[in-house]
């Protein structure tokens, strides 16, 4: 009995300490799937269970992708734009005959490019990655629109792969959730288990410790990008995937989106805080939030409003927990 | 001889930016024949005027490192507060009030959420970016709502050397920001504010009072533009201003006030405005479509940013020798 109260006392400070806070909007997400479940009867049936899983792959991989640009204390908001450029790429090959399998990595590729030039303006200009990744949004955004202009503003899917990924299934998983699934697992896999994790954690901790214990900053930080950029790649084509179309307004907005999903998970804007698994919970958050205003008959310009509220809720309830656990 | 082109070299890595500025106004002169016309230089001046006030508040948020990226979105929520107080059978200065208030307020809440509960000013201000322009699109079902006033009509009517009185108000705004940043103890708060919150602590003045009291005068200069912009445009439009906010960072890091916080000036900013009206109002000459028009305008910023890099790395180097 001693025993098990001494074990108590030894873990639940620890557990306060570690775990609160990803516990926390963990507990908020199941609530919040709990609570929704109950007042609306469609909510919790097993095809808008599968249908939540879909709508989370586009933003839950933008997520994933700024995960690492957040943790090592930069932003990017170009992601939205290199969408638009990513599905413009592989729907131009597509319309010029060539295969999917060539499509699909030439549009990540296209966003790691981006990646590639934002990481290099930002360490090599030394100006904010605000600035820089606001004047690539606007150019990335722009080269889009020019490509896309070569097909009147707008590309017809009709690719046998991207249609299998659209409609098919894998174990009763669609398709594009399976692949927000995998790129998870590996995201996970990467910042736990890997050196290169570990010093994004120590760059957006502490970048001068980083530095002196012989972490090559500038190369992390780099790379951080050039991730952001290729998973924005990803999300062009899954939004391909999921509308049949290359249209000029996708991927409008999406990056203020992915930047509300790694901040409803926990993460710090200034660095060293957050995880791919609480970016998913926050993802998971977004959507089902939408999704209920979706079922209740509430339109979507209301749904714009509620999703700016619940950044502030989430800062401010985030705020309250580290208060209470600072005394 | 060696001299006086190490000379020529060290002006120009100085003055990189009010080059690329010379060398955009030429480029523009001699592909349209219209640019340098009278009459084109009053619309560019009296386009700019609203982001140039915009740039006034975000040379104040940017030096004390409180980046605000709302106020296009605050500046829609406002003037469709606004359009409707009319509609409800008030006069246009209820109107104008409604606006005015409905900023302030938006801004006091920002502010105390940042001073007090010590929130990130990006994610607050990322927050209104969404849910402002969220209201003014549900507020009017994304219809335009028309603000009829005699006021509308003085505010289009040329004045001064055929400019517009919003030009008049834009310029009065640098005036008073100028004065503020460098004669009075808010303009000392702001430049300590973005250097080291302790320099204020340690001069007994509560750091947290001085950010309310900086988003409050941001707060008073984002009404200005709600105003100024219902006045442009006669009504309130829930798309109104959109992408106002990135012109008005983008002048103020283009004028040379770095992100970082703590130095700036507001007199650099209006170069930076000149910069992005130039930019803005040139480009739309070409008669070219949305999307080269983005392309340009952004490699436009990433050059000047290279540009004034390359030229504060010369002039550095330069000094170190010497």
């Amino acid at each position: 009995m001693t025993g098990n109260a001494n074990a108590m006392a030894r873990i639940l400070p620890r557990l306060r300490h570690h775990g609160a806070r990803s516990l926390g909007t963990l507990a908020v997400a199941v609530l919040m799937f709990a609570g929704f479940s109950l007042t609306a009867e469609r909510f919790g049936s097993l095809p808008n269970i599968l249908n939540l899983a879909k709508q989370m792959s586009i933003v839950g991989v933008l997520g994933i992708g700024m995960t690492p640009v957040v943790l090592i204390g930069g932003i990017d908001l170009s992601v939205g734009s290199v969408v638009l450029l990513g599905g413009t790429v592989a729907g131009a090959l597509l319309m010029d005959g060539a295969a999917a399998w060539l499509a699909i990595p030439a549009a990540i590729l296209t966003g790691a490019l981006v990646g590639a030039g934002n990481g290099w303006l930002i360490e090599r200009l030394r100006v904010s990655p605000v600035i820089v990744t606001l004047a690539t949004m606007i150019a990335v955004r722009g080269l889009g629109l020019v490509g896309l202009e070569r097909f009147r503003s707008w590309i017809d899917v009709s690719n046998p792969t991207f249609d299998a990924l659209g409609v098919g299934s894998i174990a009763g998983i669609p398709a594009s959730a399976a692949i927000l699934l995998v790129i998870a697992l590996l995201g996970i896999a990467v910042l736990r288990l890997t050196i290169f994790g570990r010093q994004l954690y120590a760059v957006g901790d502490n970048e001068a410790a980083a530095r002196l214990s012989g972490v090559a900053v500038t190369r992390v930080r780099i790379a951080a990008y050039v991730i952001c950029g290729a998973m924005a790649g990803v999300g062009g084509i899954l939004s391909m995937v999921r509308t049949a179309v290359v249209s000029p307004s996708i991927g409008v907005g999406l990056e203020f989106s992915a930047i509300t999903v790694v901040v409803l998970g926990g993460a710090r804007l200034s660095g060293g805080v957050g995880r791919i698994e609480e970016t998913l919970v926050g993802t998971a958050i977004l959507v089902m939030v939408l999704n209920f205003l979706t079922i209740n008959g509430i339109p979507g310009t209301w749904q714009t409003t509620v999703t700016g509220a619940l950044i502030l809720l989430a800062v401010l309830l985030k705020r309250g927990l580290a208060y209470r656990s600072a005394r | 001889m060696n001299d006086a082109i190490g000379r020529v070299f060290g002006f120009a890595a100085r003055h990189a930016l009010g080059l690329s500025l010379v060398l955009l106004i030429l480029v523009f002169g001699t592909l349209e024949g219209s640019f340098l016309t009278p009459a084109n230089i009053t619309s560019l001046i009296d386009q700019s005027a609203i982001f140039a006030v915009l740039a006034v508040g975000a040379t104040f948020g940017i030096i004390s490192r409180n980046i605000d990226i709302a106020p296009a979105s605050v500046i829609a929520l406002a003037d469709v507060v606004a359009a409707l107080t009319l509609k409800g059978g008030f006069g246009f200065l209820a109107g104008l009030a409604a606006a005015a208030i409905t900023t302030v307020a938006i801004y006091a809440g920002h502010g105390a959420l940042i001073a007090w509960f010590e929130l990130d000013p990006l994610i607050v201000t990322l927050a209104a970016w969404i849910w402002a322009r969220g209201l003014a699109v549900s507020f009017t079902n994304a219809s335009t709502i028309p603000f009829h006033s005699d006021f509308v009509t003085v505010m289009n009517a040329p004045m001064l050397l055929n400019l517009t009185p919003a030009v008049v108000v834009a310029v009065a705004v640098f005036g008073i920001g100028h004065m503020v940043l460098r004669h009075t103890p808010l303009g000392l708060h702001t430049y300590a504010l973005g250097q080291d919150a302790r320099l204020l602590r340690q001069a007994g003045v509560n750091p947290a009072r001085a950010k309310l009291a900086i988003f409050l005068f941001m707060g008073v200069t984002t009404a200005v533009g709600a105003i100024l912009m219902l006045a442009r445009i006669g009504a309130a439009a829930p798309t109104a201003g959109f992408g106002l906010e990135l012109d008005a960072i983008v002048a103020v890091i283009i004028g040379g006030t770095s992100f970082k916080g703590g130095s700036g000036r507001i007199a650099n900013s209006l170069f930076g405005v000149a910069f992005i009206a130039v930019l803005n109002n040139g480009l739309s000459g070409l008669q070219m479509g949305d999307p080269e028009f983005l392309l340009l305008k952004g490699l436009a910023i990433l050059a000047a940013l290279l540009l004034d890099a390359t030229g504060r790395r010369l002039a550095d180097r330069k000094t170190a020798i010497e």
